[in-house]
């Protein structure tokens, strides 16, 4: 009994009790034409009446008491025999449910051992079944006596493998994280295709848990012949053709490529492979229209995976574009900014030039990145309109000005604003980033003015003066990011526009901005992968079938995901919808095996516990006021059965009585 | 097995019951106890010529004598024996215990059907028929009459009456006094659910009046052989007064104080010279229509 206050609800027995009195006592009157010739009763002849609802009340009382016990969790305790208590061991059954069992017969293999195991139990024993894939490494039953061997089997017949691949020595340290006091010796049965992949780089990982003795199931077959797409990659300058890249494992297998985009089949291309097993095949003279494409490439081969002969990816053509805000486009300084951003031959990049009134006709998510020359001549609105840009994933670079030191502040970042005077160089050039990879060149530039801002705790500052001030500085927003020049491409304060280094700064500077989205586009199965969402918006996924996932955080959250199947992921957000591929481990298409004199060490690598190691024979836990030298069986889903068979009963037998009462 | 004739399949009350339409079921059970009879009855109406009287104005003119008009110049109605009888007058009990009915006739509509009946048997012999209903008080009188057309008319305010209050048998007889003035046959069709010494009351003054008084006492079989075995609240229908009644009295005492009380009933009866008859809502009508007439046959 596990829950004995349940047992309060027997109380409500009185209650078919009570009502069996009040329906003997109120009945219906029958209409008579005269009570003259009738004589009143005061003693009421119920004793048939009670005879006759006897059985309808047993049943009743019967219902109830069986919903009660149910509910109170009332359990059958058996002894086990003190000869079979004393040999009772653990039995954990570790069954890989990885992407490779699916190769050939291996999981039929692996079920079937994974039975016989569960027979071999006796009655004594306790059983155990987890399943390891990925980074699920779970307990599917148990433990669980051997007598009750039946809910194991069935929990090892309703399992399958999945799409993920299997590091054994994750899997061997999560085991070993769920080994609790255990009072019994533990056999520890690993049931696995062993691939030579999944084995963890250092080779103490697979060291089981203390005390549990180890024994290895390798499940093989002939089926290693397999081969598998490794990458869809577009290439050449312009973008415009397509590169399949495969691998071919435990020989060379003869098949076709076959290219969709957007659903609709690009070609196929027989695939020849090379002398060191790897394949490629390219899809030129691509017309692709602006905007975001989905790829599958699927390889028709005849292996032993099918999962892996499917590459899902995602991949943008378009020339991306970038707003140039200014007060006059016509100016030195736009012009530099607008020559220097367009030089660059990849991504080509194409320069919309605005002045501050014009905003409004502009959607900013169709910019790649927004350049603000002088953001003083921001007004609040549009300052705010940017910022939340700059949250939701896009990338602003700002030079400051005259009118920035007019309205003392930046009005993108909040920093303060004020000029200064006296000439000075560049101090110190922060080089581990992108766009600052000629740190001596900036040494060369001069600054005949400069403007002094404070930056927030959390800003980088990218380029510092000789005396410290901040030149350049880079924020994060949320998604997105902000870099801040403190200081004008004029020639009137900085020869920077005219320096060597500048075109090539910009250029960097418009790569690093649009080219490096704060969200990928790719994922593989069971890994992580940043949607582009921001924390805290609305935005809903969506798997390849269409149903709807919770994000890593929950089903609120939309920033993160792990995807479980092979496909396209949708990501839906507030501004725009994007799709993220998700893919095999190609780690798992390589069917090799461990190497047998390495299985061997594996099973050599037995780490004898203190406790469980003096305990061979069971000695400690016979000894022991063990509660294992007994099994429980839970009987709530039989009185769950029975109150079932009970209420029909009822149900029956009501309408049977209530119907003879009517005719009276 | 000889095949009963169409109109003997529908003399059973229930089948009576579907009929709407009164008169048919009057006709209906009379020719079919007719035929049973193969003979002409009497009804209890005497056929013997008896006397010429002057005819009056309002006198039927089919009973002229017109051999005597053609000789005599005078207008003279034939008389016949036991004439001072056939004034029929239907007295029909419409108290709210006339209502109840176990299976498909109540009771009521098994008075309606032996009120419509007798009324029918007096039409085919001339006769006056009236109609008195009564159940607290007398509710409606239609006077005697042998009119051309009163019979339908009787049907429709025989079929038009339904249940009302209590009983008061007395008060009602009491008050039927000044519409029976002359002498004839008073045929009171009810459950008798009254003190035998008040039906005593009521029915005595008529009878000393003259009246040739027939007591049909209407029962379900419900009521002369309840099927309740268990014990039972009723609910009295006149009254709404309620009463547990054991299974026990329900299976044994009941039936004998149902006979002691008709037994009470048919002693009244004898001692007011007036005649009882008991009738079943599940008797076929034609039955009890021939029960009366051999009842009659025996009383002349």
């Amino acid at each position: 009994m596990l829950t004995p206050w349940f047992l309060v609800g027997l109380l409500a027995i009185g209650l078919p009790w009570w009502l069996h009195r009040l329906a003997r006592s109120e009945t219906t009157p029958q209409a008579f034409p005269s009570l003259m010739l009738l004589e009143r009763s005061d003693l009421r002849d119920t004793r048939k009446r009670q005879l006759r609802y006897l059985a309808l009340l047993a049943l009743r009382i019967a219902l109830l008491i069986a919903i009660v016990l149910a509910f109170a969790q009332l359990q059958w305790v058996t002894k086990i025999p003190a000869a079979l208590a004393s040999q009772a061991r653990m039995h954990v059954i570790v069954l890989d449910t990885s992407l490779s069992m699916r190769a050939g017969t291996r999981w039929q293999q692996a079920k079937e051992k994974a039975t016989q195991l569960i027979d071999a139990a006796r009655a004594g024993d306790q059983l155990l079944l987890i399943s390891a894939s990925g980074r699920k490494v779970q307990v599917l039953a148990g433990p669980v006596a051997g007598i009750e061997r039946a809910r194991v089997r069935s929990a090892v017949a309703t399992l399958a493998p999945g799409p993920e691949r299997l590091d054994l020595g994750l899997a061997m340290a999560s085991i070993k994280t769920w080994q609790t006091q255990q009072q019994l010796p533990m056999e520890l049965h690993v049931i696995s295709d062993m691939q030579a992949s999944g084995s963890p780089l250092q080779f103490a990982d697979l060291e089981p848990p203390a005390g549990a003795k180890l024994l290895l199931h390798a499940v093989q077959d002939d089926s290693t012949a397999n081969a598998a797409i490794t990458s869809v990659e577009l290439s050449g300058g312009e973008r415009r053709s397509l590169t399949v890249s495969m691998h071919g494992y435990g020989g060379p297998v003869a098949g076709i490529i076959a290219m969709t985009v957007d659903d609709r089949e690009l070609g196929k291309q027989a695939v020849q492979w090379q002398s060191d097993g790897t394949a490629s095949a390219t899809f030129a003279d691509l017309k692709l229209a602006p905007g975001s494409h989905r790829l599958h490439a699927q390889l028709q081969v005849n292996d032993a995976l099918n999962d892996d002969n499917h590459y899902y990816a995602v991949v943008e053509h378009t020339d991306p574009r970038v707003l140039l805000i200014a007060r006059n486009p016509q100016a030195d300084e736009v012009a530099y900014l607008a020559a220097a951003i367009e030089s660059l031959a990849a991504p080509r990049l194409v320069v919309t030039r605005v002045m501050p009134d014009q905003l409004s006709a502009h959607t900013l998510a169709e910019y790649a990145a927004v350049v603000v020359a002088d953001s003083g001549v921001l007004s609040e609105a549009m300052a705010e309109r940017l910022s939340k840009q700059a949250a939701s994933g896009s990338a602003l670079f700002v030079t400051l000005g005259p009118q920035a030191v007019r309205v003392g502040a930046d009005p993108i970042t909040g920093m303060k604003v004020r000029e200064l005077g006296g000439a000075m160089r560049i101090g110190a050039v922060d080089d581990s980033h992108p766009i600052l990879r000629e740190p001596e060149a900036w040494r060369g530039v001069r600054f005949f003015k400069r403007m002094h801002v404070t930056p927030a705790e959390g800003d980088r500052s990218l380029l510092r003066f000789e005396d410290g001030a901040p030149l350049l500085i880079e924020r994060s927003f949320e998604a997105g990011r902000v870099l801040l020049m403190a200081a004008p491409l004029d020639r009137e304060w900085n020869d920077l526009a005219v320096h060597p280094l500048f075109v090539r700064f910009i250029a960097e500077t418009a790569r690093y901005l649009t080219g490096d989205d704060a969200a990928a586009a790719s994922a593989q199965i069971d890994g992580t992968v940043a949607t582009g969402v921001p924390a805290g918006a609305a935005g809903q996924i969506f798997d390849p079938q269409g149903k709807r996932v919770s994000g890593l955080a929950g089903r609120e959250d939309a920033t993160h995901l792990s995807p479980q199947q092979t496909g396209f992921y949708e990501v839906r957000s507030a501004n725009h919808s994007r799709f993220i591929a998700a893919n095999v481990d190609t780690r798992e298409s390589d069917l090799t095996p461990l190497a047998p004199d390495l299985v061997q060490k594996w099973q050599a690598l037995e780490k004898p516990s203190v406790a469980v190691a003096a305990n061979a024979t069971g000695a400690q836990y016979r000894d022991s006021p063990n509660p294992r030298d007994r099994f429980t069986q839970d009987l709530g889903p039989l009185l769950l059965i029975l109150a079932v068979l009970l209420a029909l009963t009822e149900l029956l037998v009501a309408n049977y009585r209530l119907q003879v009462v009517r005719d009276a | 097995m000889s095949t009963p004739s169409p109109i003997a399949r529908l003399l059973p009350p229930s089948t009576l019951a579907g009929l709407a339409n009164l008169e048919l079921v009057a006709r209906a059970a009379v020719e079919g106890f007719l035929i049973g009879l193969h003979r002409s009855p009497r009804f209890g109406f005497s056929q013997e010529f008896k006397e010429y009287r002057a005819y009056v104005e309002g006198d039927d003119p089919r009973f002229v004598d017109w051999n005597v008009y053609a000789r005599t110049d005078r207008a003279y109605i034939k008389r016949y024996e036991g004439e001072t009888n056939t004034r029929l007058m239907v007295v029909l009990d419409a108290s709210a215990s006339m209502g109840y009915g176990s299976h498909a006739v109540s009771k009521l509509q098994y008075a309606k059907f032996l009120a419509a009946a007798l009324a029918y048997l007096a039409s085919r012999q001339h006769d006056p028929a009236g109609l008195l209903v009564f159940d607290t008080q007398l509710r409606q009188y239609r006077p005697p009459t042998a009119r051309a057309g009163s019979l339908l008319g009787l049907l429709h305010a025989i079929d038009a009456v339904t249940v009302g209050g209590p009983t008061d048998i007395e008060k009602s007889f009491h008050g039927m006094r000044e519409h029976l003035s002359r002498r004839g046959l008073v045929a009171v069709i009810s459950d008798l659910y009254c003190d035998p010494d008040a039906l005593l009351r009521a029915v005595q003054p008529l009878a000393v009046h003259g009246h040739d008084i027939m007591l049909l006492q209407v029962l379900d079989p419900q009521e002369v052989n309840p099927q309740w075995r268990d014990a039972t609240l009723f609910q009295d229908m006149e009254t709404q007064e309620r009463a547990n009644v054991s299974g026990e009295f329900l299976r044994e005492r009941y039936r004998q104080r149902l006979d002691a009380h008709i037994a009470d009933l048919r002693r009244t009866a004898a001692n007011a010279g007036a005649q009882y008859m008991q009738v079943s809502t599940d008797e076929p009508l034609d039955h009890a229509l021939r029960r009366y007439l051999l009842f009659r046959e025996g009383r002349h």
